[in-house]
């Protein structure tokens, strides 16, 4: 084939241009210590590396979820605890009284007085706040979920009277002295002068049938009107649920009416209405005016044991749940480091391997320059005279 | 016989080797010439004559002056440098658009997506919280941002690719009327017998570069015209002395021309976009009319689809003020409400909207009315625009009894992901997590919306959203990287047409410096057979005195 000047020159400089190539590739690879620094340097690992960044996010978000849900859970824990604690003491003081005391008035009303404190610290500890959300309102934590106030009943109506309704509405689950177990707040009507205490609602029962109020028993009889401690119930039996990791959801709050009313399902604590229990040990022991009655005392009394297996079923559901988040953290930790060590495997370069292809290439390329340069200085013309 | 003969036969020869010499320099001069392919003196032996009864030579003379051309490698190499034309431009035009959609190197939809998605499962766990809210706004705007500047990258590179025909057009029909011109030189030189081989170089060098540009095959004929005809539908570029000419129609769609051809000897122009698919032209339009599009399309159902799937849930969902079903992004399609005697089209978020911008809805608004003035939405509500038909430029006349009420209105296809845009009306209140209108604690429309993260909605309900956007970023990927395979392979395949013609057209300085010595010591033989001849009848006249 006849070879001219012009096709060595074309040849050397394409050549030289391919050894740049090679070179700039691996240098880009050194420089950035990438193996893939855009998706068309290799479309089909580029495509794995994206999913695994995804995914990674997602245990990332996962993870922030866990934590969030577990400070949640571990202050229900604090919550729970006190309520255990505060059911102790009222059993303490259950157990410590004696028939005698019953028969005195003074102390009666000691019982009484001290009866009536627990109760608040009951609601009190119903109405414990996680940041500006309260733990046991269920979905509806945005109030506290026990409303505690007096209301005034009469016998043999449905009529509550002398509340400030501000945030009730129907089917609240309502406890007190005199209201009939199972009772729900039917027809609110609102505050004449507003957030003051001059409102009313009727009473219904589950079936939403209008009950009355009775009048409790007592010695001497309780006239009609009476005042009651109510407690209204305005969360709802929503447990929230957290994403904990793909597609699994955990719930996680205790809601007021599983631990406190006894009510609800899935899980269920127990069935005893605290608050029930309370308000029937009050009128058991009587005060300064009313006599005492032991036999209700320790029927109330049995009844307290059941509501402290109640909590404690509260407290081991929570435990559970802290154990189950805490082992999902785990795994997704483990998930991400199995994901990331993918990433790095294909992102990798292998410096030592890649510095010696350099080498090579650039001996090759200046091996090309040098030969390029000799050759096209050999002509005919150096040599003619 | 006499040695008059002599004389005149070696005056023949330096004539010839004179002339021959000069060939050998042209050549030598050209030695660099692009398209220069280099001749050769043909030396023949002179007619003979018939002198005193012996039939003798006259001496040696030039025939022609070969040029070595290889018609089969002109063509080939034309088709070399088409197929070279279109896959530089197409690798070019792609790898400018990759940076928008490198997700490897920097943070982009995808990051923005998954984000997104984040805030709402924060979201789940605060449904109350201001700040939870008032990051899904902004991490939905974020994404929003990314959307349209991935969008806004394609868009440009079309108008780009749109706006880039007028030049080339231009210059197509520069190298045509050359090629026209180039013909009648050859026919007129080779009509007075001369030699128009430097013509015909400038020529074939033409027509390289004009393959560059668009798909031609070229005809010798047997006058030296070149008849130069497109490929594919055939038509007549260059017929002996007259050109054709492109042109562009910018009046049907100023947003993409259509390429139109007058024929040589030809007075009506036709359109020929379709058949236009090869060289840098055809890529151009290709990249334009289609493979763009593709991408901008395939971003455009990404966006639609979570519009959709997210405003589905957002509206059935509570806000913090206990209210109800809103958008959480404008819907897509936009709906707006005509107002025929205003030509005004109002309560539309104008977000992503531009004048010139071609709208449609139904019977109400046809095809041809395009956007003429844009007010803006005011901070928190709709804002409105005015129509106009995009012939004349005037308002467009509404029909007589429209439809009226809030009509859904059509953009442009491929325009969904610069519209996709937050409700303007959304605010931290109004973002709706809860799924009970009596309870804004309530957090399960939140877990809904997250949810959707991990829900295959896109490509028949095989793909997640990020998994649709990975998916398009792979194929993109792949496209860059087989049309720089290409053009490696092209590279590499004009090179060796490039050698093999010089091969046999390139000229070799050793050749003709070898060919110049034996010119010259012929030369210096024939002076030699001059002066002898010169002594013989010196030695005749002394005979005489």
């Amino acid at each position: 084939m006849r070879v001219t000047a012009n096709m060595t020159a074309e040849l050397s400089v394409y050549n030289i241009q391919q050894g740049r190539d090679r070179i700039d590739k691996i240098t880009e690879k050194l420089t950035s210590n990438q193996m893939i620094n855009r998706p068309s340097d290799d479309p089909v690992s580029s495509g794995t590396l994206l999913d695994v960044k995804e995914k990674i996010t997602a245990y990332e978000q996962f993870n922030v979820n866990i934590s969030k849900c577990k400070s949640w859970l571990d202050v229900t824990t604090n919550g729970l605890t006190g309520l255990s604690n505060i059911l102790d003491a009222i059993r303490n003081m259950i157990s410590g009284s004696s028939s005698l005391s019953i028969q005195d008035p003074t102390q009666r009303q000691v019982a009484h007085d001290q009866l009536v404190e627990l109760k608040k610290q009951l609601v009190e500890m119903g109405n414990v706040q996680y940041g500006d959300q309260y733990i046991f309102g269920g979905g509806n934590n945005l109030v506290p979920p026990f409303n505690q106030q007096t209301g005034t009943l009469t016998d043999n109506d449905p009529n509550v009277t002398g509340v400030d309704v501000t945030g009730l509405s129907a089917g609240m689950p309502v406890t007190g002295t005199g209201i009939p177990p199972g009772s729900f707040v039917d027809v609110v009507t609102a505050n004449t002068t507003p957030n003051t205490a001059t409102g009313s609602f009727t009473l219904r029962d589950v079936n939403g049938n209008p009950v009355s109020a009775t009048v409790p028993t007592t010695t001497p009889p309780t006239l009609s009107p009476f005042n009651s401690d109510l407690v209204i119930y305005t969360g709802d039996s929503n447990q929230r649920e957290v994403e904990i990791t793909t597609n699994t959801r955990q719930a996680f709050s205790t809601t007021g009416d599983r631990l406190l009313l006894g009510t609800g399902s899935n899980p269920s604590y127990g069935s005893t209405n605290v608050l029930q229990v309370m308000d029937d040990l009050m009128t058991a022991f009587g005060d300064t005016t009313h006599t005492g009655d032991a036999a209700a005392v320790a029927a109330a009394g049995k009844k307290l044991e059941s509501a402290a297996i109640q909590v404690n079923a509260a407290i081991t559901i929570n435990s559970s749940r802290i154990l189950r988040v805490d082992n999902m953290a785990n795994l997704n930790d483990i998930n991400k480091t199995t994901l990331t060590t993918i990433s790095t495997s294909i992102q990798n370069v292998d410096l030592a391997k890649y510095g010696m292809q350099l080498n090579a290439e650039q001996t090759a390329f200046q091996a090309s320059l040098a030969a390029t340069a000799r050759i096209s200085q050999m002509s005919l013309l150096d040599y003619l005279r | 016989m006499s040695l008059n003969a002599s004389m005149q036969i070696a005056v023949n020869g330096l004539n010839v080797f004179r002339s021959a010499t000069a060939v050998v320099s042209q050549n030598i001069a050209n030695v660099s010439t692009p398209g220069y392919t280099r001749q050769k003196a043909i030396i023949e032996t002179a007619p003979t004559t018939n002198l005193s009864g012996f039939t003798l030579g006259s001496g040696a003379m030039i025939s022609s002056v070969e040029r070595f051309h290889d018609a089969l490698m002109q063509q080939q190499m034309a088709n070399s440098e088409t197929t070279l034309g279109y896959d530089t431009a197409k690798s070019m035009v792609l790898q400018q658009i990759e940076p928008a959609f490198n997700d490897i190197g920097t943070d982009g939809v995808g990051a923005s997506l998954a984000h997104f998605f984040a805030a709402w499962q924060d979201l789940t766990n605060n449904p109350g919280g201001i700040a939870e809210r008032q990051s899904v706004l902004s991490n939905a705007q974020i994404l929003a941002d990314d959307l349209h500047a991935a969008s806004k990258t394609l868009t440009d590179m079309i108008s780009l690719q749109n706006d880039s025909l007028a030049p080339v057009i231009d210059d197509i029909n520069i190298k045509l009327k050359e090629i026209a011109r180039l013909n009648q030189q050859v026919t007129i030189t080779e009509m007075v017998s001369g030699n128009a081989n430097e013509v015909k170089d400038k020529r074939d060098l033409l027509l390289l570069q004009l393959a560059k540009q668009i798909g031609i095959t070229s005809t010798e004929n047997s006058d030296g015209t070149v008849d130069v005809k497109l490929v594919g539908g055939g038509e007549a570029l260059v017929t002996g002395t007259n050109a054709g000419t492109f042109s562009l129609d910018k009046t049907t769609d100023p947003k993409s021309y259509k390429v139109q051809l007058i024929p040589a000897k030809g007075t009506v122009a036709s359109i020929v976009n379709p058949t236009l698919s090869t060289g840098s032209l055809g890529a151009a339009l290709a990249l334009r009319d289609t493979i763009i599009p593709d991408y901008l399309t395939q971003l455009g159902d990404l966006a639609t689809t979570m519009a959709t799937e997210i405003n589905t849930l957002h509206a059935a969902g509570y806000d913090l003020n206990k209210g109800t079903l809103k958008d959480f992004f404008s819907p897509i399609p936009r709906t707006g409400v005509l107002d025929g005697s205003t030509n005004t089209v109002s309560s539309v978020d104008v977000t992503g909207l531009w004048v010139g911008m071609k709208v449609t809805s139904g019977t109400d608004i046809p095809d041809g009315t395009v956007i003429g003035t844009i007010t803006p939405n005011p901070s928190g509500t709709t804002g409105s625009f005015t129509l106009i038909n995009a012939a004349t430029g005037l308002p467009f006349t509404p029909p007589a009894s429209p439809v009226g009420g809030t009509t859904a209105l059509t953009f442009p296809n491929g325009s969904a992901a610069a519209l996709f845009s937050i409700n303007p009306s959304m605010t931290t209140y109004t973002v709706a997590a809860s799924s009970q209108s009596s309870n804004a604690g309530d957090n399960l429309n939140a877990v809904a919306i997250a949810g959707l993260a991990t829900k295959r909605l896109m490509s028949n309900e095989t793909l997640t959203f990020s998994g649709y956007w990975n998916a398009l970023i792979s194929k993109m990927g792949l496209d860059v990287n087989s049309s720089k395979t290409n053009v490696a392979q092209d590279e590499a395949f004009n090179n060796q047409l490039s050698v093999l013609k010089d091969s046999t057209a390139g000229v070799s300085l050793d050749q003709e410096l070898s060919d110049m010595m034996m010119y010259q010591r012929s030369y210096q033989a024939c002076a030699q057979v001059i002066s002898t001849a010169a002594a013989m009848m010196d030695m005749v006249l002394e005979i005489v005195r």
